[in-house]
């Protein structure tokens, strides 16, 4: 277990460096001058030169990737914002903890509301409530989160009046993100579960534990059950990953001062240290993610470790 | 002292889209304490939809017992609440299926899968149930140790031993061995086989063995029914049927399989297929395919006739035309 472990967290790191590679050459040949958008395009040539030497903007490339690198590696430096001059760290501090918390709020929510529906959906299927359950995950599962989030504040801010329509001044700032965030991944995992599920109960094995005498909660929650997670697990990984690195839209809809939107505004300003660090910090959180699914499908079913 | 199991005009029916499937049409069988009775016909027979009826165990829906009754030491098994249902399976009435590369919860490790049925039904201890599910595999063949294992690190052949020890950690009063040897090789099947009849000796458990492998009853039970298109055409003792068989159909069942005391150069099979069990013919279910047919045959049902005492048939040749249709 531990060996395979190890194996998982190992993978991370070729993969992150290829990342680092990829944007970093992405960036430097994008089009655009941040040193020009710094001065708002009103500069002296000496100015010029001196910020792109500050910046190290006038080393080649190799010499400015391995110099990111090293800064990265050995000082957690991902060096200044272009746009606000601001180290990126320290913007990145600001930001990060907020997307991590509406990231584990909403898989907690996805978990203890999906997985359960789509047990019960699928233990009593073609009963009433399946078909509500069906109905319902359908239907949020096709609607846009963006769409959700202006419903939600048209209801609750505009008319009610009950929460903030954007910001995050208190802990009620999180309800609507997280709704509108979380909802389509309730209801996909609500649809999988329940899938994924009815093709579990149908299987040979199950009729065996029946056989035994197991009773029917047990045969439901101790031998289906882990056999049905799997691709849930997935499916809740996705997700994990993709709320904490930014639902830009959700994010900039409600104004949440999230990852999300810290990137919208580094792309409109061309501030490529901020916009590398947090696609590097994004990636570096899908692949710990990536890692932490892969130790959990290992302790679900046996059989992936010797694969 | 009664029967141990005593099936009476079963009749269980599938309701599918594409109609009702009559998969079984009132059979009857009875099952002594300690015999082994082999039950034999085709696939799509009824076999394992009877097996199945038994422990209640049809997938509900689509399946549904429609009648009859079935009876297990005198008690009516169809009107037990399913709480007293699940102390009898795995405890009294165990069953074994057709293929055990699929029989085992692949994340759970055997000694536990072992553990859980002992745990069900008798009165101990965890750590009691660990250790006497560890005796089982070792009764199986199987090194204690590798009760630390799971179903993937095991062969087919070990699998179905595993399946084994399950189905008799409880010294059950009946098994019911649904084609527990058709998934493995020919040489593990013999061993298989052999181990089952040990154990069951042993632990003096009665058996239902299902199977369409003429040579395995032979070998391994004391009577034997055949079923064809949910009906029971013909039971009697082992002798009855393999050398007096009555029913057109057995008698096709044997010219079909090659003999070891004749020398023939073609084997005969039955023309036609099983037919669709939502359209089964009118009279004798047979009659399409059978080569004594005669025009009242497509009319009349065949009731059961006693040629001797044991050895029934349900064919018009033996009379038998005033049965109920």
């Amino acid at each position: 277990m531990s060996k395979y472990i190890v194996k998982s967290v190992l993978m991370v790191i070729p993969t992150m460096l290829l990342v680092v590679f990829i944007i970093f050459t992405i960036n430097y040949f994008t089009p655009g001058d941040p040193v020009a958008v710094f001065f708002d395009f009103d500069y002296t040539e000496e100015q010029y030169a001196e910020k792109a030497a500050e910046w190290g903007l006038d080393q080649p490339f190799f010499t400015q990737f391995f110099h990111y690198i090293r800064n990265i590696v050995t000082r957690f430096d991902f060096g200044y914002s272009y746009y606000s001059g601001n180290s990126v760290m320290s913007e990145l501090a600001a930001r990060f903890p907020v997307s991590l918390r509406l990231g584990l709020i909403s898989v907690l929510l996805t978990v203890v509301i999906g997985v359960p529906f789509g047990i019960i959906s699928a233990t009593r299927q073609h009963s009433a409530l399946d078909y509500g359950v069906t109905f319902v995950s359908l239907f949020f599962a096709a609607v846009p989160g963006f769409w959700l989030s202006m419903i939600l504040i048209l209801i609750f801010s505009s008319r009610l009046g009950w929460l903030q329509s954007s910001g995050l001044n208190d802990w009620t700032g999180y309800i609507m993100p997280v709704a509108a965030s979380s909802a389509q991944y309730i209801a996909s995992v609500t649809r999988q579960t329940r899938s994924s599920m009815l093709e579990v109960i149908r299987q040979d094995y199950v009729r065996t534990v029946r056989a035994k005498g197991v009773s029917e909660g047990s045969v439901i929650w101790k031998h289906a059950l882990r056999n049905a997670l799997i691709p849930v697990v997935t499916l809740i990984g996705m997700q994990a990953g993709a709320v904490i690195a930014g639902s830009a839209i959700i994010e900039a809809v409600h104004s949440f001062p999230g990852m999300g939107s810290l990137m919208m505004t580094a792309i409109n300003n061309k501030d490529y240290n901020t916009i590398q660090a947090v696609v590097l910090l994004l990636s570096g959180v899908v692949c710990l993610i990536n890692v932490l699914v892969d130790v959990i499908y290992a302790v679900i079913d046996p059989r992936v470790k010797t694969r | 002292m009664g029967p141990l199991l005593e099936i009476q005009d079963l009749e269980v029916r599938y309701f599918t889209g594409e109609g009702v499937v009559e998969a079984v049409n009132g059979i009857n069988l009875t099952v002594d304490r300690g015999e082994n009775l082999g039950l034999v016909g085709e696939t799509g027979a009824g076999k394992t939809t009877t097996a199945l009826s038994i422990l209640r165990l049809l997938p509900d829906p689509p399946g549904r017992i429609t009648g009859g009754s079935v009876r297990f030491c005198g008690e009516e098994l169809r009107a037990k609440t399913e709480r007293e249902m699940r102390a009898i399976r795995g405890g009294k009435i165990s069953m074994i299926f057709q293929d055990p590369m699929t029989a085992l919860n692949p994340v759970i490790r055997v000694g536990e899968q072992i553990a859980e049925v002992i745990l069900l039904h008798d009165r101990i201890s965890r750590a009691e149930a660990e250790r006497r599910a560890l005796e089982m595999l070792e009764l199986v063949g199987i090194p204690a140790e590798r009760g630390m294992e799971y179903p993937h690190q095991f062969s087919g052949g070990m699998k179905q031993r595993v399946v084994i020890a399950i189905a008799l950690a409880c010294s059950p009063e009946l098994l019911i061995a649904d084609e527990p040897t058709t998934a493995l090789d020919v040489t593990v099947q013999a061993q298989v086989l052999e181990l089952m009849r040990r154990l069951r000796e042993k632990l003096g458990t009665a058996m239902v063995l299902i199977t369409h492998d003429l040579g395995v009853v032979a070998e391994t039970c004391d009577r034997v029914a055949v079923m064809y298109a949910g009906e029971v055409v013909e039971s009697g003792s082992l002798e009855d049927i393999f050398e007096r068989a009555a029913h057109p159909y057995t008698v096709g069942l044997f010219q079909s399989i090659p003999s070891m005391d004749e020398d023939v150069d073609m084997l005969t099979p039955i023309p036609g297929l099983m037919p669709d069990p939502t359209r089964l013919p009118k009279g004798c279910k047979f009659h399409p395919r059978c080569p004594k047919a005669e025009a009242r045959c497509g009319e009349i049902c065949p009731g059961t006739v006693e040629l001797s005492p044991g050895h029934a048939v349900r064919c018009l040749l033996y009379g038998g035309a005033q049965g109920k249709g």
